[in-house]
């Protein structure tokens, strides 16, 4: 099997700061097409392996491999078909909707910009809020036009941090459905959240705690092997059993 | 380097600036006000210098001499001299500022149509002053050369032939705080925001990155060279006795550096207060003292003159005063442009090598 096989695969990543380790010695592999689930309790590692796979930072030591390309090697060729929204909410407020975006159809080399504008803001649910300023809309929306300006290129992948927190089960589901319609197109998620219903949505899930990954499979498998009812359950006890949560 | 992501950034900084009151404030009005201030502050100030007089030569050319300088608004008369001991001990007193010494010889050379020379002694504790009696008393020598046919030299200053070599010099010292400004917060604004882990997850490349956002601030450091300049024309009378090119030309050089610094500055400091703080520092306290604008940097000690020379904005001080005043471009001037060039390049590499599109090192 080669790389090209999976759409993301991880070999005994490593990120250290100083002293403190928080991708410890991490593999897996991601399936192309796949909705991938990340979860862990704050602090557990989630973001740093994701910045580490979006070629925005260096592993300590390892290997990772995002669409057949090492992300250590050619950060800059990773970022051309992936897209990134990160844990905090990171376009440019003082820009309205549509200037955000037209942004980054322009950095994305997108083609037939206006279009892909339109479409965006179509799928978003974003029209009649195109000369919005961003920094005025809530954070639902927010979330929705971030989603928008990640996908502007139609990446192959894509890595979304925490997309969903502090937003509410009514805007959470619409996103999810727009996440999920990526996914049927052939796109693959990379996913962390916190909330175990959106963990239900995904096709294959991970556990992260303290730097490794402690559990890894579909929600099913993943209950079946742990003997309960939830993802809930689940997630607390394997969090528990393996010590402090730091 | 990709034109199409290039032009992105470019737009959305120049989107970033048209919102931004403040920078717009900082950009265009505070250079205006600074002209304005310094130019009247300045120049102003140097009116009715107390002035002390030694003829030893006792003539119609001596007394012609001072009346030239007693009718003009720079100076007025504060007493006659009879020795070198009395000149010492009127400045001392501080019932002068200056004392005009005509040598006895002065008379006869006139009459044969011989360079004469005349001395004036300046109370240098006040250097201002002191700098713009030196100023004026060359302009009513001068002027009283070409009167009576004689060269006259005066022995300091010689560049400084105007009442106006000041606005030159001040025009420099503004554009290169403020572009420096302008830049110096662009880089770390988008740290600070958060809006930089975005970008910075994108296919944007360091050159575009750089050069896009040095667009929208170049254009406002034009505009501000292009006010200035009208200012300096209209308001303050200074001559332009060179070529609007020649100023054009050296003024896009230089901006180019100032603007490069700033964002050098902006890419070390994380945080906006920080670079703004510093590219102040940097940019207005050497611009200021070590340029030649205020002090005459031939008076400085060698170690200083070679620090002089390393910063840019000694170059488009002298410049400036060169096209403005001299009507020339100086005795060298391809020599000061390669420097202010070869400084940008080095500038920008360094910039082009601290600035990291990715989050190691934060």
């Amino acid at each position: 099997m080669t790389d090209n096989d999976y759409a993301v695969t991880l070999e005994n990543l490593t990120r250290k700061f100083g002293d403190f380790t928080a991708v410890d010695d991490v593999s897996f592999s991601v399936n192309r097409g796949e909705i991938f689930g990340f979860l862990g309790a704050n602090g557990a590692g989630k973001s740093t392996t994701i910045r580490m796979l979006c070629g925005i930072l260096k592993p300590t030591s390892g290997r990772g491999i995002v669409g057949g390309v090492d992300i250590s090697r050619t950060p800059e060729k990773v970022k051309s078909f992936i897209g990134y929204m990160s844990q905090k909410f990171s376009l440019y407020d003082d820009l309205t909707v549509e200037e955000n975006l037209n942004f980054f159809a322009g950095i994305y080399g997108v083609k037939n910009r206006k279009d892909a504008v339109n479409r965006a803001i179509e799928s978003a649910g974003l029209a009649g809020r195109e000369k919005k300023m961003t920094g005025s809309l809530p954070v639902g929306w927010k979330q929705q036009l971030s989603l928008a300006s990640a996908v502007m290129h139609n990446p192959d992948i894509l890595f979304l941090d925490e997309p969903t927190s502090g937003v509410d089960p009514v805007s959470r589901r619409k996103f999810w459905e727009t996440i999920r319609a990526k996914s049927d197109d052939g796109t693959t998620v990379f996913v962390t959240t916190h909330y175990m219903t959106e963990a239900e949505y995904c096709d294959r899930l991970s556990i992260m705690r303290a730097g490794k990954v402690i559990a890894l499979g579909s929600p099913d498998e993943l209950k079946r092997k742990n003997d309960r009812d939830t993802l809930e359950d689940v997630f607390v006890s394997l969090v528990q059993q393996t010590g402090d949560t730091r | 380097m990709n034109k199409q992501r290039f032009r992105a950034i470019a737009k959305k900084e120049t989107i970033h600036v048209l919102r931004d009151p403040r920078s717009l404030a900082m950009g265009i009005a505070i250079p205006v006000l600074l002209l304005v201030l310094f130019g009247y502050g300045l120049s102003l100030n140097v009116e009715d210098v107390p002035l002390a007089v030694w003829d030893q030569s006792g003539t119609a050319a001596s007394r012609d001499l001072i009346r030239d300088f007693t009718n003009s608004k720079a100076f007025q008369p504060a007493g006659v001299c009879h020795s070198q001991s009395e000149t010492e001990d009127i400045i001392q007193s501080g019932d002068a500022m200056a004392v005009l010494v005509i040598p006895a010889d002065y008379g006869e050379k006139i009459a044969e149509h011989m360079p004469a020379t005349v001395q004036l002694l300046v109370d240098g504790s006040d250097s201002n002053m002191a700098r713009l009696s030196i100023m004026y008393a060359g302009g009513i020598v001068k002027n009283e050369a070409q009167s009576s046919g004689v060269s006259i030299i005066t022995a300091y200053n010689p560049a400084m032939d105007t009442t106006w070599s000041i606005i030159p010099g001040l025009i420099a010292i503004i554009v290169n705080v403020i572009a420096a400004m302008l830049t110096s917060l662009c880089v770390a604004r988008e740290w600070e925001n958060g809006t930089m882990e975005q970008l910075i997850s994108t296919p944007v490349r360091k050159v575009e990155f750089i050069l896009g956002k040095l667009v929208p601030y170049y254009a406002i450091g034009v505009i501000d060279v292009v006010v200035a300049v009208v200012m300096a024309l209209f308001l303050f009378g200074v001559p332009l006795n060179g070529s609007l090119l020649a100023l054009a030309g050296v003024s896009a050089v230089f901006l180019l550096t100032t603007l490069s610094v700033g964002v050098l500055v902006s890419t070390g400091a994380r945080s906006q207060l920080l670079a703004s703080q510093l590219s102040l520092i940097i940019t207005f306290l050497p611009g200021f003292i070590l340029s030649g604008f205020v002090y005459d940097t031939k008076a400085m000690p060698g170690v200083v003159i070679a620090i002089t020379k390393l910063i840019p904005a000694t170059y488009y001080v002298s410049l400036l005063r060169t096209i403005f005043l001299k009507g020339t471009w100086g005795a060298a001037p391809s020599k000061e442009l390669m420097f202010l060039s070869l400084f940008t390049v080095v500038i920008l590499a360094a910039t082009m090598k601290k600035l990291k599109l990715n989050l190691d090192g934060r």
